[in-house]
């Protein structure tokens, strides 16, 4: 299958502390990569240089051809909290005749709003999601997850940064874990479940 | 996402509803002293150039960190394009009340005091909206405006004499004093308004030339500026 993304040999520090330090990283069309890793591993930070909003120190981010659609969605908080509902959703060609304002709704009302627009852009190749389950109930998780396959089967090209294990394995066809700021394939050791052995990893660390 | 950068920020909304209705009252003032005395425009012309300050500085970095404006970044637009339509969207309610009162003290025979759609009324008038903003581009909301008045009023305060006693009225001044008065012209660009403005030949060229190589400045260096998002790893 085609790479839609690659990341080679990203590296990126903020002042001393080097978050991403040589990232190879490749996700092909009508793949979807979980990424994990504990709390201030870089994984936000490694989405973002895929998106293109922070600009790696050293190494690149590479696209297929030239540079695709790229749907990119880092949580409820990057939401322009005074924006009318309606408005936001006609920048994204959704119609919505909701009047309140963004900040008026919910956590969990925010996220699936977000996650729902950045969604709906059906142009995007290449996906990607900072913590999508987070603050969603039962039934948002499981539009998401519907969401994110028929997207996957589509042809897109899919990374997602989460904590939700069992989530994450309804949908990933493989999985990365950040540790100490590089990117190393979690593989499947033993016969345990892979949500067991995703844990372990975040746990222990891959070379356990 | 198929809108263009001017929309998205204007959709976004880079400027707070109380900053909108203070800029109607002074236009809605501004267009009343005009009617009443069209001699008076420099005082109107004076009133809005300071809410401009405000407005104009509406700060990129401090949003775009926040990760309002990421579906624009992300877009297939370049950031250049993009920072390019968040000065104007900055700065065009400014420049609509301007040229509303300009255009309304041209239809009541002002002309005897000159207009403010062209000469040294313009050019401070794009000095404010250039500095403001690029001052304000790393900073929150109206920040760069509340600083740059405070700094004029301290400078107030301290009678300052900014141009000093350079001799103007001869035909030929130093490249020095030039430059000094086109720093003067950019810090103050009040001085800017009226019919006789106390500058040196090519001063305010020099002037306009500094603002905009401030707004050249920011529109080059864009693509250096990490859009992290603040309190993430």
């Amino acid at each position: 299958m085609k790479t839609r993304l690659e990341l080679a040999a990203v590296t990126k520090a903020f002042g001393p502390h080097c978050v991403l330090n040589q990232v190879w990283l490749q996700v092909r069309a009508g793949e979807t990569v979980g990424l994990i890793g504990g709390n201030g591993t870089g994984k936000t930070t490694l989405l973002r240089v895929a998106a293109g909003l922070v600009r790696p120190d050293a190494g690149c981010v590479r696209w297929t051809d030239t540079r695709p659609a790229v749907c990119y969605f880092g949580g409820e908080m990057t939401l322009p909290p005074d924006v009318a509902i309606r408005r936001w959703a006609s920048l994204f060609g959704v119609r919505l005749e909701d009047r309140r304002r963004i900040g008026q709704l919910s956590r969990g009302s925010r996220q699936q709003l977000g996650l729902r627009l950045a969604i709906s852009r059906t142009d995007a190749e290449i996906l990607l999601l900072d913590e999508p389950w987070e603050g969603l109930d039962p039934d948002g998780s499981e539009w998401l997850t519907g969401s994110v396959r028929r997207r996957r089967d589509a042809g897109a090209a899919v990374l997602i940064a989460s904590h939700r294990f069992h989530d994450l394995d309804s949908v990933c066809t493989r999985f990365v874990m950040l540790e100490r700021g590089r990117c190393i394939p979690v593989t499947a050791q033993d016969k345990r479940p892979r949500v067991e052995q995703l844990v372990h990893a975040l746990a222990h660390g891959t070379r356990q | 996402m198929n809108v263009s950068p001017f929309r998205f920020f204007t959709v976004v909304g880079l400027h707070p509803l109380h900053t909108l209705v203070v800029l109607a009252a002074v236009t809605g003032v501004g267009v009343w002293t005009i009617a009443m005395s069209p001699a008076e425009i420099d005082s109107a012309l004076g009133l809005l150039l300071f809410v401009q300050m405000f407005l104009a500085s509406t700060g990129f970095l401090v949003r775009a960190r926040r990760g309002h404006f990421d579906p624009i970044l992300t877009s297939a637009y370049g950031r250049r394009s993009v920072v390019v339509s968040h000065w104007l969207a900055s700065v065009a309610p400014g420049l609509g009340a301007w040229t509303l009162m300009s255009v309304v003290a041209w239809a009541l025979g002002s002309g005897a005091y000159g207009s403010a759609l062209y000469g040294t009324r313009l050019v401070a008038m794009l000095i404010v909206s250039a500095v403001a903003w690029t001052a304000g581009f790393a900073l929150g909301r109206s920040a760069a405006g509340a600083l740059w008045a405070a700094g004029l009023l301290a400078a107030l305060l301290y009678k300052t004499d900014f141009l000093g006693s350079a001799p103007i009225e001869f035909p030929v001044v130093s490249s020095l004093t030039v430059l000094r008065h086109a720093g003067v012209a950019v810090v103050c660009p009040f001085l800017l308004l009226g019919t006789r403005v106390p500058f040196a030949p090519g001063s305010i060229a020099a002037a306009g030339c500094i603002a905009a190589l401030l707004l050249l400045a920011v529109w080059r260096f864009v693509d250096a500026f990490d859009v992290y998002l603040r309190d993430h790893a």
